[in-house]
């Protein structure tokens, strides 16, 4: 059942975002901006974590998983820390992610060439 | 209101074009002149390889129409690049009076209008007239540049990498330049870079009823009316305004709909740029040369778009300028 969860999640999300693509004049730069926001208001209000665990791998590899990986470590943050926290504590968990992408992408620039 | 210019004895003696490799693939290909393996035409950047092309296409035409440097006393012509560089960098070596034109992908037809000008009113006797784009360079100054790799629209058109030029001249040959419409800059209201096609539809419907009312002819009188790059999207659209005023659009052809294989899905809604038109007149110069073609009517479409401005929320005018050529043999 995760399966189809996740399939089903994954495929809506790019379903919506081809949409919004075809039918408006934002560029992928915006929409991706957008679902990261959108990741973030739905892991503030706490039901990200309830998506997940309804569509495991279907809500974690989705950039909005990327907000939500923000937010989780504020929270953490918080509630140790005090304000400050917030702060301090925003990349425990997303800055995996984004030192694996510059990393990767800097290995990448010294060996591949753009294509069209 | 636009104006028109009529023409005693100008004619046009060659034709050159010379393309990228995409064109190569398209289905005009027999009708150019050369075609480079890629849009860098082997050199290092955009620039370099869209002057090496003006530089070949110029080549060409003077071994073609046995002419020599001497004998040409204007050029006109541009390119799509910020203050023309390409044409700069390619005729800085060459001895020849050069006027730079800037009027996007309507260039070539303004280049042509000029030129016929020039000839008719006897300041020179041969005049040389082209029209460059190149992929890279016009995605770079207009859109993204290639290396962001951004995904297209559908409605989005392919600039054409490739040069069109020819040799205007008041000495008798089989192509007589007759007339020229001159285009007003008109406003689209509209700002969707993705569509410049349907942005110029517009421009292209004032320009040719003018020129039908100025030179009292009907659509049905010409064999072939070509408009520049106004892709699928704007080609229905401008079928569709004469439609409403009960005019059929019959012989009616737009050489961004042509110049690409569009069962291939890269070149989204066609081809556009300068080039487009200039390339396309390949195949116009040599029907109207065996006097398959005997009346056409030239329209350049330019979208004079500018990424400043449309990032000022500004619209995108538009201007559209017409030349009517006649075989006469």
């Amino acid at each position: 059942m995760i399966y189809l969860c996740a399939f089903l999640c994954s495929g809506l999300v790019c379903l919506g975002s081809q949409i919004v693509f075809d039918n408006t004049k934002l560029t992928p730069g915006h929409i991706t901006t957008s679902l990261v926001c959108i990741g973030a208001i739905l892991s503030s209000l706490g039901l990200y974590e309830k998506i997940i665990s309804w569509c495991g791998g279907g809500a974690t590899i989705l950039i909005t998983n990327f907000s939500h990986l923000l937010i989780k470590g504020m929270e953490e943050g918080m509630q140790c820390d005090g304000l400050l926290g917030i702060f301090t504590h925003s990349l425990t968990y997303s800055g995996g992610v984004l030192s694996f992408i510059i990393f990767i992408s800097l290995i990448a620039s010294l060996f591949c060439h753009s294509k069209h | 209101m636009s104006i028109n210019v009529n023409f005693e004895n100008v004619f046009l003696k060659g034709h050159v074009s010379v393309t990228g490799n995409k064109e190569k693939d398209g289905p005009m290909c027999n009708f150019y002149d050369f075609c480079f393996g890629d849009e860098k035409a082997h050199q290092d950047t955009f620039e370099d390889g869209e002057s090496t092309m003006i530089k070949k296409a110029l080549v060409l035409l003077l071994k073609k129409t046995k002419l020599s440097y001497e004998d040409i006393g204007v050029i006109f012509g541009g390119d799509l690049s910020n203050q023309l560089s390409s044409s700069s960098q390619c005729f800085k070596d060459i001895p020849i009076s050069y006027i730079g034109l800037y009027s996007a992908c309507s260039t070539y037809i303004l280049a042509l209008g000029l030129a016929a000008s020039f000839i008719n009113a006897k300041y020179v006797n041969n005049a040389l007239c082209y029209a460059s784009s190149n992929y890279g360079v016009a995605e770079r100054q207009f859109r993204y540049p290639l290396e962001y790799g951004i995904c297209k629209k559908k409605t989005t058109t392919v600039t054409v990498s490739g040069v069109g030029a020819s040799i205007v001249s008041s000495l008798e040959s089989k192509i007589k330049v007759v007339s020229f419409t001159i285009g007003e800059i008109y406003d689209s209201t509209y700002n969707n870079v993705d569509d410049l096609g349907g942005v110029m539809a517009y421009s292209a419907y004032k320009v040719i009823t003018s020129h039908l009312k100025k030179t009292n002819s009907k659509i049905e009188d010409y064999d072939l009316i070509v408009t520049g790059d106004l892709s699928t999207k704007g080609s229905a659209v401008l079928r569709e305004m004469f439609k409403k005023d009960h005019m059929n659009l019959i012989n009616y052809c737009d050489s961004g709909e042509i110049v690409y294989n569009l069962e291939d899905k890269k070149t989204y809604a066609g081809g556009s740029g300068a080039g487009c038109i200039a390339i396309f007149m390949s195949f116009i110069f040599s029907k109207m040369d065996r006097g398959e073609i005997r009346r056409c009517l030239l329209i350049g479409t330019g979208a004079l778009h500018s990424q400043t401005s449309t990032l000022q929320k500004k619209c995108i005018p538009t201007i559209s300028h017409a030349v009517e050529l006649r075989s006469v043999i």
